[in-house]
């Protein structure tokens, strides 16, 4: 039935309009679906629900996939989520692999997002609601796995990618405390009250930095790739990330469900999965194709997921779920578990519109490898400037602030910095992303038990979660792999 | 002994005194009741014995043969771009997107990358008003009108 | 013509040119597009009760009405740029009482709550409750408040913010019937009322009951003034004899200073643009009360709300000065 919603031309078309905005939303660096997608909704205004509803589900996730496109050639994420695809994707560009990158991505996304698509027709009502059992404890017990699995995150030395998630935590910390509505760090700057925006401190660290650190070596004619050949990835790129892409898949789609589950904390997850699985994990930070192939299939499952606890309970798992959510009421709809019994048209349309969209996703960004890839044979000297340009408007056009632009250059400096002294910045990143999380789930957890330590272990989730993390953090102390000190980090 | 590494780490290492510092400016509660200081506090902690450790393995590493700078840097063009962004950022909300973008070009395709002032002027006013016709227009984004653009 | 009488024609000219000038000022108004900060984040209430409203009014003045998105601080970053702005009627921004009189006793501000802003006109008002999950053990409020009696600090609710007017109207009764429950704040609506559904907290103090005109949660406790049309059944805290409601409206302001005259020519727009049936299937969507409280009328209920507010805190314990002088 949600076919025949789709075949409608009105609806095909806004489908495609949307996945192509997306897909360009997400190749500018800094212009997340977000900002978009709230420019937007006074358009959804007179539009019918259906329609608008496709075009923006179209732009979230067409955003995945093009956000992958500038983290793979220029080191600087085009979507926020995008970040952790920097870390190989861009070594495999500087190694003129930018093809086979860009391809596995696209095929990684197209398969992880109809497979969610597939979970989200078939699974939704449970999943969403085992989402809803998903409360503060569990969601702590979920961010200490996470903390354990930062360990594993960094190519070189572990105290310094642990200390850069400590200060990740710390930064996360700056602005309006959410508990006692004190104002913390913020030394009288009105604009840090909500805290350091996350866009400009990624596109500072990646984006900024990245460009000042080529400008010292003068890279002014340099180009990452001679000529435009090796496109497709080879037989052995596929067989490499075959069983990555399947991981991702799960992975995203399991922290897609979890209010509060991003798509980037879905990135992290696979890629330190990834990495703790794989035979080689030194080759990662290198080139590994598993580091690109696991994070981008986790994003896109993630972002089919997070539609489930919207569509199936009502309840926005994010800041673009909640704009959907209101776009949903604007156009008279109550989203709530009704809404699949009331509004079959909506829910199975969506769902079939998510499968078209994918489609038409990969057919989009394939043939545009070649051009993206051309794209790399421009002299830095014309590229630096735009590269540049485009953070600036990233940074800006998130609070059309000013203040953004300067955090967005200090953390260039930053990052430029650490470029030098060797420390790198997913951790920082992670760190600062799951900031308000553990605070939060860690304070709520002692609100709800009355300050008494046991409710992570009574609850079956969480406790299985504790448990998990203190295994991983135990084993390798027995294991082949001991958790290194210093050695080996000569790319940094 | 590396140096770098020694850098590094005693600068997170007052960094980390620093957040101590100002986290204890706030009711810090308990474990089982924390206050608005104790996260900070508990990641500043966190990072000074970290940055202690780093500064541990400094002292047992091998010597640094590289100075901060790679040999042949190109400093005046990263302080340049710096100085540019900031001159973009100052500007942007009082002179208008248009100029502010188009001067931010001529300046960076000039002096950091060296093009012929022409090319420079060509670029910048090719991107900003592209720009501006997709945000305004598509992306219905309003970018800031400033001085110069209200005297047309 | 005698000199003086020359003298005399050009001061009348003088004189009648000013006159045309001043009154033509605020006949032309609005010149130009206007601008209307919202200070709160896109798809929110506010945000989607002021694109709603917006229509109206451009048709009612005639120019255009760009909204643009200047959220944080609950409302107070967008009211701090705001109050820096020319009053010429050109800027304006849409928000809540709350960054009025709430939040600057808490902090202190840049602005000074009641001198710098002229208060438009009042558009909504908030219709708030306490909401719990179907399966939940609490038939009514009552109930709820006598087992928190008997079991102090173990019943859980969940609010959007702390220092939110849904804190401190729960506080308030705990004051007033004695009694000890614990706040869970969460950062805002959304994560609130998921976790008042999966179990995790007792009950939500929610900003508005959709979840409960929809039948997924069950609505104990109105925070209205009146009782609410849509939920009969349900007590309100005046109901109950609390004597203290959520009194938050949704309005427009402009800096302060501005020309009355524009100040009526924007209130009439606005009380116009209520009558679309753009706004009525808006309100009916996010189920606000519409009100029109006229600038000197909301500028009257916001002096008194100030007063208030302290009283209020200072009894409950939480605030010892205001931390911002009103003007």
């Amino acid at each position: 039935m949600g076919f025949s919603v789709i075949a409608e031309p009105m609806n095909f078309v806004f489908c495609f309009t949307g996945v192509l905005l997306g897909t360009l939303i997400g190749v500018l660096p800094g212009l997340g679906p977000g900002a978009t997608i709230s420019l937007l909704l006074p358009l959804t205004y007179h539009l019918n629900p259906i329609a608008s509803i496709i075009m923006v589900a179209g732009i979230y996730y067409g955003a995945k996939y093009g956000g992958s496109t500038t983290s793979i050639l220029l080191n600087i994420p085009g979507e926020v989520d995008s970040v952790v695809t920097c870390l190989d994707g861009y070594q495999m560009a500087r190694k003129g692999r930018a093809g086979p990158a860009l391809g596995i991505s696209a095929f990684g996304s197209f398969i992880a997002g109809t497979v969610a698509t597939l979970g989200l027709m078939l699974v939704a009502p449970t999943l969403a609601r085992f989402a809803l059992s998903f409360g503060p404890p569990e969601m702590f017990a979920l961010m200490v796995l996470a903390m354990t699995l930062i360990v594993f995150m960094s190519s070189g030395s572990q105290a310094k990618g642990l200390a850069m998630a400590a200060l990740g935590l710390f930064l996360g910390s700056v602005g309006l405390d959410v508990f006692t509505n004190v104002d913390r760090f913020v030394f009288g700057y009105n604009f840090l009250l909500e805290g350091l925006g996350i866009v400009p401190v990624i596109v500072g660290l990646f984006g900024v930095g990245e460009v000042l650190s080529n400008l010292e070596v003068q890279m002014r004619g340099e180009v990452f790739q001679k000529k435009v050949s090796n496109l497709l990835p080879t037989l052995k790129d596929w067989k490499d990330s075959f069983w990555p892409i399947v991981r991702g898949t799960f992975i995203g789609f399991f922290v897609g469900v979890i209010p509060g589950g991003g798509g980037i904390a879905s990135t992290f997850a696979s890629y330190t999965v990834e990495k703790r699985l794989s035979k080689h994990p030194e080759k990662f930070g290198t080139g590994a194709i598993e580091g690109v192939a696991g994070p981008e299939a986790a994003n896109n499952a993630c972002s089919g997921a997070n539609f489930i606890p919207l569509l199936t309970l009502g309840i926005p798992t994010n800041g673009i779920m909640a704009i959907i959510f209101a776009s949903l009421m604007i156009n008279g709809l109550q989203p709530g578990p009704l809404l699949i019994k009331n509004q079959p048209e909506l829910f199975w349309g969506v769902i079939a519109s998510m499968y078209v969209g994918n489609v038409m996703l990969v057919m989009l960004n394939l043939p545009l490898i070649g051009i993206w890839v051309r794209f790399l044979t421009i002299p830095y000297a014309i590229l630096a400037p735009l590269i540049l340009f485009f953070c600036l408007l990233g940074a800006y056009t998130v609070k059309n602030a000013v203040p953004d632009l300067i955090i967005m250059l200090i953390f260039g400096i930053v990052g430029f910095l650490m470029k030098k002294y060797r420390y790198e910045g997913a951790p920082l990143i992670m760190g600062f992303v799951i900031s308000e999380l553990v605070e939060g789930a860690f304070i709520r957890s002692l609100l709800m038990s009355g300050g008494s330590f046991t409710i992570f272990f009574s609850r079956p989730i969480s406790c299985t979660l504790m448990i998990v993390s203190l295994l991983l953090f135990i084993l390798p102390l027995f294991g082949k792999k001991p958790i290194s000190m210093g050695a080996g980090d000569d790319e940094g | 002994m590396r140096k770098l590494d020694i850098q590094s780490g005693l600068f997170l290492l007052l960094l980390s005194m620093g957040i101590c510092v100002g986290s204890l400016q706030h009711e810090v509660g308990s474990l089982t009741e924390p206050g608005s200081g104790f996260f900070p506090l508990a990641t500043g902690l966190v990072l000074g014995v970290l940055s202690i450790l780093i500064l541990i393995e400094g002292r047992r590493g091998s010597q640094d043969t590289a100075g901060f700078w790679a040999p042949a840097a190109n400093r005046k063009g990263i302080f340049l771009t710096i100085f540019f962004i900031l001159v973009f950022s100052f500007l942007l909300e009082r002179a208008g997107f248009l100029f502010t973008t188009t001067l931010f070009f001529f300046l960076v395709s000039r002096f950091v990358s060296g093009h012929r002032w022409s090319t420079a002027l060509f670029f910048g006013l090719a991107t900003s008003v592209a720009t501006y016709v997709v945000f305004s227009f598509l992306l219905r984004a309003p970018l800031p009108v400033g001085i110069v653009e209200s005297m047309f | 013509m005698t000199a003086r009488c020359r003298i005399l024609r050009w001061t009348v000219s003088a004189l009648a040119l000013v006159a045309v000038f001043a009154t033509g000022a605020a006949a032309e108004y609005p010149e130009k597009p206007i601008t209307m900060y919202c200070v709160f984040p896109p798809g929110g209430t506010v945000d989607t009760s002021i694109r709603a409203l917006v229509p109206g009014a451009e048709q009612a003045l005639g120019r255009n009405i760009t909204v643009v998105t200047k959220d944080g601080g609950t409302g107070t970053v967008g009211l701090a740029l705001l109050a820096e702005q020319k009053p010429d009627g050109y800027t304006l921004a849409s928000g809540t009482s709350t960054a009025i009189v709430r939040v600057p006793l808490a902090r202190k501000m840049t602005y000074k709550p009641l001198g710098s802003f002229t208060f438009v006109y009042a558009y909504a008002a908030v219709a708030s409750g306490l909401l719990v999950r179907p399966e939940s053990p609490f038939k009514t409020f009552k109930e709820m408040v006598e087992y928190a009696r008997q079991n102090p600090g173990k019943v859980t609710y969940s609010t959007m913010g702390a220092g939110s007017p849904l804190h401190v109207i729960m506080e308030v009764i705990a004051m007033k019937e004695k009694i000890k429950w614990t706040h869970v704040p969460y950062k805002g609506t959304a994560p609130a009322e998921t976790a008042a559904l999966g179990g995790h907290v007792d009950a939500v103090s929610a900003g508005d009951v959709n979840k409960a005109l929809s039948g997924q949660m069950r609505c104990l406790l109105m925070h209205t003034k009146e009782k609410y049309a849509r939920l009969p059944d349900v007590p309100t805290t005046i109901d109950l004899g609390y004597d203290y409601y959520n009194d938050t409206l949704i309005s427009v302001y402009g800096p302060a200073g501005m020309d009355p005259a524009v100040v009526k020519k924007l209130e009439d727009a606005f009380a116009k643009a209520q009558e679309t049936p753009a706004w009525k299937q808006w309100l009916d969507q996010f189920g606000l009360v519409s009100i029109n409280m006229r600038s000197g009328e909301y500028t009257k209920f916001l002096e008194n709300g100030w007063e208030k507010e302290i009283e209020i805190q200072k009894a409950l314990g939480v605030l010892k000065e205001p931390a911002t002088p009103p003007k």
